[in-house]
């Protein structure tokens, strides 16, 4: 099987293209290996939770019924999150869980910033800490708004 | 680089039986010669090989080839699949849904394992028809017929079982169907019935993954097992002879015969992938046990015993019916006890006559159940 | 022995005595003894069951089997239909009588202000009185399906009168009512689709005050179920345009009894009832129903467009969803019609419209087999490649066979 044992004698000169075309033959032969073992590891590797786009997007409110400066707590299973409208266009998700002790935190109309009540921490609109116990700042969801709508995408 | 090489076979073959172990991948199909297993390895080898033989990767041999190839890639496929597969009426369809969707080339594998098993029923029923016109039914090749038979009925066993599976509407209510015929031969249907543990009216839970079981289990061990038997059977008897065939002997016939090897199995898998792009098998909403789906027949392999069912259905008691097809399965087993003229070229007149008259009339039982489905 | 018969007589003549004169059957309510009509309508009736007798409203005596005695004193016979209202309200506008059934008391002062009532008092007797909708004697609880006022009988207790063409013409009153009811989607969803929310005569005449709503009520009446219409039609150039014409709002196109619905399709077709071909107005209707079916259709394409990608499979349950949204917008748009305004209808059809078409053209991308034949034709090419260099080897290994 092995092509270069084969019994016709090369010429010198021909040696090097004969082993380069045997690489190539050879590597090219391999490729049906690689695409072979290729596809069932991707096969095998097992699906990244891809849930239904409904449990991946929540649906919050028309744009219309969250005031600027304003903000509402989206509920959702176990995590509950803000959406806090921050300008005309712009509005932030963040994630309602305080990353001290998991309590809920409150939204502070008045300071723009979210309290929590049961240490006095306190996070900014980028759910960065403020002042206060929590270690380290809440998480962010990414929201868009369509055709008026919220979308906070988890 | 040779040094290292024989460095570890020697040193192997000092703890275990390498031709023997050897001789086991030519059970399946590698090539057939006999191989000495008390020879040491290279010994035996060079032994083998030094007797002219036949590459049976060329002509009609070739389908019994594809066989193997067939098999191999359904087994491939199927343990790939059955990573993903839950087997129970409330989760099959969702998990062959996430196979077809979400699993990368799930969809892939899924068209592939489908189209193998069709072409493996059609290539075995190919098979089994060259074997008849060229008479190697006769002795000493009684068992390579009758392994042959019996793997063509594994392997209808198994697609049957493997086509309730995905639980999706088609497959469900032609599930129903062929379990209607099986249940109207005495004796194989009654045992069949009881196996699958069910009645023939739907298909429950416990039958859905009795299926399940034999056809992951039972019916893929007797595949092997028949191809096992085949190929001791050809090693011992040797091959048919086919006019007009060259032997070969040693690395000439081994380089030669893998050669073909290879072009076949590239071949045979250009065939399915093609099949499972441009063909793909619809993948419909899932079954209501319910709700009958008009028009749906049993696979198309039972369509003939369906289409007798049906026809003989107003002058013959079921039961009557039913055993007319279970004569006429068993006659075909063993055939070769049944056609015991001396071995010569070719069939005998008479099974000719008969087998050509056999394929006509399921042909024409195809075309009627088809319609009465 | 003397002394037994004389005990026993006495106990004979003092059982008789207990007998006759306990209460029922023997000794009072004897005025089914010669009215037993009477006796056997009233006996299944709600009165019955509550104890009341034929003395409670007709008076007399009921003790008694002669004619005389019975009728005597209070007793009035209720002959006079103009008595009736009163006599009934004697316990139905009492509070004390009707709290335990938690009955109103205010039937009677509703009459009074009714077409019916007011004819009443005006000395017609040939109008309505309590009994002619509740019987006489045989009256039944309003939700007893037997009942005569039973929401679905309602049509057939007023048509008694109101369908009777000689009844009707003195006073002007077309008797097609209850048959065009019964022709229309009320009439046909309340008989016979047995949809008991659907409205009867009451539902919009009322009840005990019944009058027909006069204009400029009518929409009030249709909009206490039909709200979101009803707003679409306050905001709408409709109502001022109705009312300076005189027109019966709801009823100008939809009609009084034979209550139609307007088909999407035939929007344009109703506007030229009132309005001439060709105008403006008559544009505009085409305009909203162009808007409205050209949203239903894109809906429409949409679905099968899924249907489709369900077979191959595709993930079509994100698409579902949005459908579903689509579709909650175009069934907003269809009571704004009543806006007869292009804007308002547009804004919710654009937004059904965009999405069925976004979901479309996303199952399109994802049904689109090019890539996938691209793939496979890279892969012919592969595989006969392939074929080619191993036919090579073999072509090299039966000449090197041959030249050795």
């Amino acid at each position: 099987m092995n092509e270069a044992s084969d019994s016709d004698a090369p010429e010198p000169a021909a040696l090097p293209r004969r082993r380069f075309l045997n690489w190539l033959v050879r590597g090219f032969l391999a490729l049906w290996g690689v695409g072979f073992a290729w596809m069932i590891g991707a096969f095998v590797r097992a699906p990244r939770a891809a849930r239904s786009l409904a449990e991946r997007v929540i649906k919050v409110g028309t744009l219309e019924s969250l005031p600027v400066g304003q903000a509402r707590l989206v509920h959702h299973g176990k995590e509950p999150l803000w959406v806090v409208r921050v300008g005309e266009d712009t509005l932030v998700g963040l994630s309602a869980v305080c990353t001290h002790m998991r309590c809920i935190v409150t939204w502070d109309g008045d300071q723009q910033i979210l309290n929590c009540p049961c240490h006095d921490g306190s996070f900014d609109l980028n759910g960065n800490v403020l002042h206060g116990l929590p270690p380290r700042p809440l998480k962010r969801f990414k929201v868009e708004t369509q055709l008026g709508q919220i979308y906070v995408h988890l | 680089m040779n040094g290292e090489r024989t460095g570890i076979l020697e040193w192997l073959s000092r703890r275990l039986n390498l031709t023997e172990i050897f001789s086991l991948l030519t059970s399946f199909g590698l090539f057939y010669a006999e191989v000495d297993n008390r020879k040491p390895l290279r010994e035996a080898l060079g032994e083998a090989l030094g007797r002219p033989s036949q590459s049976y990767a060329r002509g009609p041999r070739i389908l019994g080839l594809i066989v193997v190839v067939l098999i191999a890639v359904e087994i491939l496929t199927g343990g790939l699949l059955a990573l993903y597969y839950l087997p129970t009426p409330e989760s099959a369809h969702a998990s062959v849904s996430t196979i077809m969707r979400h699993v990368g080339f799930g969809w892939f594998v899924h068209q592939v394992h489908f189209w193998g098993a069709q072409l493996l029923v059609a290539v075995l029923i190919l098979r089994l028809i060259r074997f008849l016109v060229q008479g190697v039914y006769r002795a000493p090749r009684e068992l390579v017929w009758v392994c042959g038979a019996l793997l063509l009925l594994v392997c209808f066993h198994a697609d049957l079982t493997g086509r309730i599976l995905p639980w999706t509407s088609g497959a469900y209510w032609s599930g129903v169907r062929a379990l209607e015929i099986i249940a109207a031969v005495p004796l194989y249907g009654d045992v069949g019935m009881f196996l699958i543990g069910g009645d023939q009216a739907s298909i429950s839970e416990l039958t859905l993954i009795r299926s399940y079981i034999l056809h992951i289990g039972l019916f893929p061990a007797l595949a092997v097992l028949f191809i096992y038997l085949h190929f001791s059977t050809v090693r011992r008897v040797g091959l048919s002879e086919i006019a007009g065939e060259v032997k070969e002997v040693g690395s000439d016939f081994l380089r030669n015969h893998l050669a073909n090897l290879a072009i076949l199995l590239v071949l045979v898998i250009g065939v399915l992938v093609t099949l499972a792009v441009l063909v793909p098998t619809p993948f419909l909403e899932e079954a209501d046990p319910f709700s009958t789906v008009p028009g749906v027949g049993p696979p198309w392999y039972l369509l003939a015993p369906f289409g007798f069912l049906e026809l003989s259905s107003a002058v013959l008691p079921s039961w009557a019916a039913g055993t007319v097809l279970l004569l006429v399965f068993s006659a075909f087993v063993v055939l070769p006890l049944l056609d015991r003229t001396r071995p010569r070229r070719g069939a005998g007149p008479l099974t000719l006559g008969l087998a050509v008259v056999a394929v006509v009339v399921w042909i024409l039982f195809t075309f009627y159940g088809a319609r009465v489905a | 022995m003397k002394r037994n018969a004389a005990t026993m007589t006495n106990a004979l003549a003092i059982a008789a005595l207990l007998v006759l004169s306990a209460p029922g059957v023997g000794a009072t309510e004897q005025c089914g003894e010669c009215h037993p009509e009477e006796r056997v309508s009233f006996a299944s009736s709600v009165h019955a069951r509550e104890g009341v007798g034929c003395t409670s409203c007709h008076g007399g005596d009921d003790t008694t089997l002669d004619s005389q005695s019975a009728h005597r004193g209070e007793f009035r016979s209720l002959s006079d239909r103009s008595e009736i209202p009163g006599v009934c309200a004697e316990c139905h506008a009492s509070q004390e009588r009707m709290r335990p059934y938690n009955l109103p008391v205010d039937q009677y002062a509703l009459y009074q202000t009714s077409r019916h009532g007011m004819a009443v008092a005006g000395g017609d007797d040939r109008a309505a009185v309590c009994t002619d909708c509740h019987g006489a004697h045989e009256i039944r609880a309003a939700d007893d399906p037997q009942s005569t006022v039973y929401g679905r009988n309602i049509p057939d207790t007023c048509g008694r009168c109101h369908a009777d063409a000689a009844l009707m013409e003195p006073y002007g009153l077309d008797p097609q009512v209850t048959a065009n009811y019964r022709s229309g989607v009320h009439g046909k969803a309340l008989l016979d689709a047995h949809q008991s929310a659907a409205p009867n005569c009451t539902s919009c005449h009322g009840v005990h005050g019944g009058a027909p709503p006069s204009f400029g009520d009518i929409d009030k009446v249709c909009g206490s179920c039909h709200e979101k219409a009803r707003r679409a039609f306050l905001a709408g150039a409709h109502y001022e345009g109705m009312l300076a014409a005189e027109l019966p709002e709801c009823a100008a196109c939809h009609a009084h009894h034979a209550i139609r619905q307007i088909d999407v399709a035939a929007i344009a077709s109703s506007c030229s009832e009132c309005h001439d071909q060709g105008s403006a107005q008559v544009l505009l209707g085409e305009k909203i129903r162009t808007l409205i079916l050209a949203a239903e259709q894109e809906l429409q394409k949409a679905e099968e467009r899924i249907r489709e990608a369900q077979r191959i499979p595709l993930e079509v349950e994100d698409h579902l969803s949005r459908l579903e949204e689509a579709r909650t917008y175009l069934t907003e748009a269809h009571p704004l019609v009543h806006t007869v305004s292009q804007e308002a209808v547009e804004e919710l059809t654009r937004r059904a419209r965009s999405i069925a078409e976004e979901i479309q053209h996303e199952i399109y991308a994802e049904l689109d087999r090019t890539v996938a034949h691209v793939g496979l034709a890279g892969f012919w090419f592969y595989l006969i490649m392939t074929l080619a260099i191993l036919w090579a080897y073999k072509r090299r290994l039966r000449r090197g066979k041959s030249g050795s």
